[in-house]
């Protein structure tokens, strides 16, 4: 398996060479400054991954830390895709009590009062407030249209 | 010198009930963010961007000015108190205040810490607004060609300073460019990198970027580590001789002590208008962010000293030569922020990316015709630092419960407001997923130390570099690189590479290879 370290180089070079690739394919106006900046991206790019290559293997991850980087990832995808779905005025309350909860170990009362002061942020602050109308989700979008 | 604006702004900002209430509420936000340790000034604005959407330039920008100023005062507490610095900059004070603490002089440390960096933030502020009339005809004169250079030079400042790696730096700076190329060409109108999606024509905003790049990687960080502060290996070796122990230390905080403290300043006023001064001019270099600013003013505090052999084991001047550092460079960080576009450092990249969203646009306009608003942020600085330093004095002796939030608590909050702040720039519920995947990207930045600060500024930088350039070569063609200011600037840049190569040159000298 790639290193963290390399994954980050090799991340960068693919993302400057399909860059550099795709500003080609532009009028020549329009890729005048991408190819400015991507080229010598691309190289910077090549000269990090050779460095990063050559030098020593970092010291392996514990699979604690694994475990807790694999756990904080799955939390923060959850929160992007109940937003999506079921908005902020739902799911954001939603997600402070279950994070709470299950990761941060509370009483289900402290999370219970967590989620509403997460609520009464969103909608008082917010939605009555500031007059910003929050994002209701893609899933009651669609449902009520 | 814009005197009849300067008095005008201070007069609307204290006649304006709704500023100072907000000014109010800024201030101890500023300072628990910055006193709870692994959070900071960054997180700070984070969190707060949602809130100022509504908000009109002025009121939007004063408040996470008044904010912003005060993170360091807020940062020495938990590295008095407990030896843990509450950010970077606040390690320089942890080596005196945590040793002055452990005698049990924790109360005039921070008495010595708070009249300090008051005073080094009204300091900052006079500086500030004192060269405004000697840059103004500098500024003025700025072209588009030398919008273009020193939109280069930020970003070669930023990579030359940003730790270890100049590749690195320069890596993630120019991957910052090329997302400001994302949306319509501005000379054909065509999309580039746009994939089909119409909600990315109008380009990457700075929001997502700069909330991606921050407020993601630190609370998936938090979430790993379990706890918000991690000393590093760096600082601990520092505090060496004043690190926690096992034996019972006194934290209690009177305010005698307190004043006894604030006496000190004053007794030592000509180190902190040194330190200050400095650490001021240091400040307006894009890159020297409060850490250098801070370890700078502690260094020429010890170097001034007649006891030089006191640092380290609880001398006041210490603290009062780091705290004023720190507090004071936040003005002079501000000026190439608003002038240039170019921030500072990278709590000045993040307010950057807040004043773009607010409509206020850096560059000579700000003198021209924003002058007001650059006036009201003199303002703000001095007036949250007053604030300050009134509500710490007051809190005195329960100063000390400050910065125990559990981390557990802060993650859900941060992440909710943070991808809010996201959805609410531009109501494209698209951006969320588009945080999901830089998130990422940041975190695996951060985890493997990559500067993330270069590519904030690249994203601010590529629109006004590109912009410049066209401008630059409408106006005089490819010979723009021949005007005076032109071939300073060019000379800036190979210089600030020159001294990278210098300095990773002595550095590998000096540390023989093991290899």
């Amino acid at each position: 398996m790639l290193e963290g370290r390399i994954l980050v180089s090799v991340i960068m070079l693919v993302a400057f060479a399909a860059a550099v690739g795709l500003a080609f394919t532009y009028a020549p106006e329009a890729r005048f400054l991408p190819l400015v900046i991507g080229i010598p991206g691309l190289l910077f790019s090549v000269i990090q991954l050779i460095k990063e290559l050559r030098e020593r293997p970092e010291p392996v991850v514990t699979s604690e830390e694994q475990r807790r980087e694999g756990r904080m990832f799955a939390w923060f995808i959850a929160f992007v895709g109940g937003l999506v779905l079921f908005g902020f005025p739902y799911a954001g309350p939603a997600l402070v009590a279950a994070y709470l909860y299950f990761s941060g170990g509370e009483r289900w009362y402290v999370a219970l009062a967590a989620a509403v002061f997460a609520w009464a942020v969103l909608y008082g602050v917010f939605e009555l407030f500031l007059g910003l109308p929050l994002f209701e989700g893609l899933v009651f979008q669609w449902i009520f249209g | 010198m814009h005197l009849d604006v300067a008095f005008a702004t201070l007069f609307d900002l204290l006649t304006t009930p709704r500023l100072l209430f907000l000014m109010a509420i800024a201030v101890p936000m500023g300072v628990f963010f910055g006193s709870t340790p692994g959070l900071g000034g960054k997180l700070g604005l984070v969190l707060l961007i949602p809130f100022v959407y509504n908000m009109d330039q002025l009121t939007g920008a004063v408040f996470l000015c008044a904010m912003h100023a005060v993170v360091h005062t807020g940062g020495s507490i938990p590295s008095i108190l407990i030896g843990v610095p509450g950010d970077g900059p606040a390690a320089a004070t942890a080596l005196d205040g945590y040793a002055m603490t452990r005698k049990g002089e924790a109360g005039r440390a921070l008495g010595a810490s708070f009249g300090a960096s008051t005073v080094g933030g009204l300091l900052g502020a006079m500086f500030l607004g004192l060269s405004l009339p000697i840059l103004e005809p500098i500024i003025l004169n700025f072209s588009p060609a030398e919008f273009f250079l020193l939109a280069i030079l930020g970003i070669t400042f930023i990579a030359t300073l940003s730790g270890d790696s100049f590749v690195k730096g320069m890596i993630v700076g120019l991957f910052g460019l090329m997302c400001a190329f994302i949306g319509l060409d501005p000379s054909t109108g065509s999309p580039r990198f746009t994939f089909g999606q119409i909600w990315l024509w109008d380009g990457l905003s700075v929001i997502v970027a700069v909330l991606s790049m921050f407020a993601v990687p630190e609370m998936i960080s938090l979430g790993v580590k379990g706890r918000a502060y991690d000393i590093s290996a760096e600082t601990a070796a520092k505090l060496q001789g004043s690190s926690p122990s096992a034996e019972p230390v006194s934290r209690k905080v009177t305010y005698a002590q307190i004043f006894q403290g604030m006496a000190d300043v004053a007794h030592h006023k000509w180190l902190v208008l040194r330190c200050s001064l400095l650490v001021a001019a240091i400040g307006v270099i894009p890159g020297l962010g409060g850490d250098a600013a801070a370890w700078m003013a502690y260094g020429h505090t010890v170097q001034s000293s007649k006891h030089p052999e006191r640092f380290g084991k609880g001398e006041v001047a210490g603290v009062i030569g780091a705290e004023t550092g720190s507090c004071a460079k936040e003005a002079g960080s501000l000026l190439p922020t608003l002038f240039f576009g170019v921030p500072g450092s990278s709590g000045m990249a993040i307010m950057l990316g807040a004043f773009l969203m607010l409509g206020i646009q850096p560059g000579p306009t700000m003198l021209t015709e924003h002058v007001n608003i650059v006036w009201s942020l003199i303002w703000a600085l001095v007036i949250a630092n007053i604030l300050a330093v009134i509500m710490l004095i007051a809190a005195g002796p329960w100063i000390g419960r400050l910065g125990t939030m559990k981390a557990s608590f802060l993650i859900p909050y941060v992440l909710v407001f943070a991808l809010l702040g996201c959805y609410l720039y531009g109501g494209i519920w698209q951006n969320l997923i588009l945080v999901m995947v830089m998130g990422s990207l940041g975190y695996l930045f951060k985890r493997h130390d990559w500067p993330r600060a270069p590519f904030i500024i690249g994203v601010i930088l590529g629109k006004i570099a590109e912009d410049s350039l066209q401008k630059a070569i409408g106006l005089f063609g490819a010979s723009f690189f021949w005007r005076p200011i032109s071939l300073i600037l060019i000379a800036m840049i190979l210089a600030s590479v020159g001294f990278y190569l210098w300095r990773s040159r002595r550095s590998n000298k000096a540390v023989p290879s093991h290899a």
